[in-house]
């Protein structure tokens, strides 16, 4: 018996080597996670029931299927390591470069890899997941999960006090393969990373409107983007199997989105609905800065809206604006720019 | 109210590190300013990063 908050997360900020081979310890974090739920593993059995020649209708036998293991979201504050995480595995073209001076940072530019020029095809880099509880001799749970990758996100920035205007959360995907135990001897803590709030804000410009200063300051209410990878089931002949189980050798993105919502405050002066109505385009920028060594910017690189509808927000007239984001034929989709302490972000580990 | 002087990593500066970037042909290495201006566009067609070439060792014969 144990309470759930002896759960212990971590995973690796190295990206694996290939789908089947876990990432080292040397690059696996223990962080904490706002979600409480441990990584559930499913087997699935199936039976014979549909199956004629038995001389009735009811199964008979078992057979080993698949794990049909589910997604799992990691839901954390915002913080230049953690969004430097979720960015690098969930777009995939990464680089990175030391600054200067006696603890560089690590400046991360990361763009959505595309299927005719990434290296891997349409398959993102993949990571270690690590969940413990009492590890050890009489372990509760203590098992490595191999070749996850991260189907979507979720970015909200609100207008609210606290690490809580300001969260990011990833839904997570594996194949199945698991070592139990991991192996693995996580930290004795949790690492504490450097976190961002909604008031750290230092650039929010979007389609030509500064909702920091101008006419629009003070008028930024709250902004949600998600991007989705809409993953294709990895199953194939030759994916491989776990305890009998068959399991997922790969997870290729399809068709993927990158959706942008914002609410900001109505006024005389407001540009948004006429954006819409002449269709006007431009670059989004939002940045993050907490000091100089940790920041994150967000640049889309061309954006329109869809739509513009008039609201409430706790009493205040508001609009929320649906952008529709832009491929440049320069300079892509969408560019994130992370500054921060961690090195070895989506490197080989 | 603190005053912050973190810059802007987007802002190009005077001693950006420089990096070698990979033509997705893998035909061509460039040298390329660590620079979101500078990178987006290779990035975006399929550059990536890699290693800085190793420089052929001098041969210590033609060296005398």
């Amino acid at each position: 018996m144990a309470n759930i908050s002896e759960l212990m997360d971590g995973w690796s900020y190295g990206k694996q080597a290939n789908i089947v081979t876990p990432a080292l310890a040397t690059a696996i974090w223990r962080l904490t996670n706002l979600n409480t739920k441990p990584w559930a593993k499913v087997p699935v059995n199936e039976d014979d029931r549909a199956e004629i020649g038995k001389g009735h209708e009811f199964p008979t036998q078992l057979f080993k299927s698949h794990y049909n293991m589910p997604t799992y979201e990691i839901s954390k504050y915002c913080s230049s390591e953690f969004l430097a995480f979720v960015m690098a595995f969930s777009l995939g073209n990464v680089t990175a470069v030391a600054g200067t001076g006696a603890t560089p940072p690590t400046t991360y530019t990361i763009v959505p890899a595309m299927g005719a020029t990434n290296p891997t095809g349409l398959e993102l880099p993949y990571f270690s997941f690590v969940q413990q509880m009492r590890p050890g001799a009489s372990a509760i749970l203590d098992e490595i999960l191999i070749g996850c990758a991260i189907k979507n996100w979720k970015l909200a920035i609100k207008n609210s006090p606290g690490r809580a205007s300001a969260t990011l959360v990833a839904e997570c995907v594996t194949t199945g393969q698991y070592l139990t135990p991991s192996g693995i001897t996580l930290p004795t803590g949790a690492q504490q990373l450097h976190e961002f709030n909604a008031g750290m804000v230092t650039a929010l410009t979007i389609n030509g409107i500064n909702y920091l200063a101008g006419g629009s300051g003070k008028n930024f209410v709250s902004l949600d983007a998600s991007w989705e990878n809409n993953f294709r089931p990895g199953f194939f002949p030759g994916s491989g199997e776990q305890d009998g189980f068959q399991i997922q050798g790969r997870f290729e993105w399809g068709d993927r989105s990158f959706a942008v919502q914002f609410v900001v405050r109505v006024q005389a002066t407001s540009e948004e609905y006429a954006n819409l109505i002449n269709q006007v385009i431009g670059p989004a920028t939002i940045t993050f800065t907490r000091d100089a060594n940790n920041a994150f910017t967000m640049d889309i690189q061309s954006m329109g809206f869809n739509v513009v509808e008039l609201s409430n927000t706790d009493g205040i007239a508001t609009m929320q604006v649906t952008g529709v984001q832009l491929y440049d034929p320069t300079n892509g989709l969408v560019t994130m720019s992370i500054t921060t302490p961690q090195a070895g972000i989506c490197a080989a580990a | 109210m603190s005053l912050r002087l973190a810059p802007d990593p987007r802002i190009e500066m005077q001693n950006v590190p420089l990096i070698y970037m990979q033509s997705p042909q893998g035909d061509e290495i460039r040298e390329v300013q660590a620079t979101t201006t500078a990178l987006s566009p290779l990035l975006s067609q399929g550059w990536h990063q890699v290693p800085a070439p190793v420089k052929p060792a001098a041969n210590p014969k033609e060296a005398k």
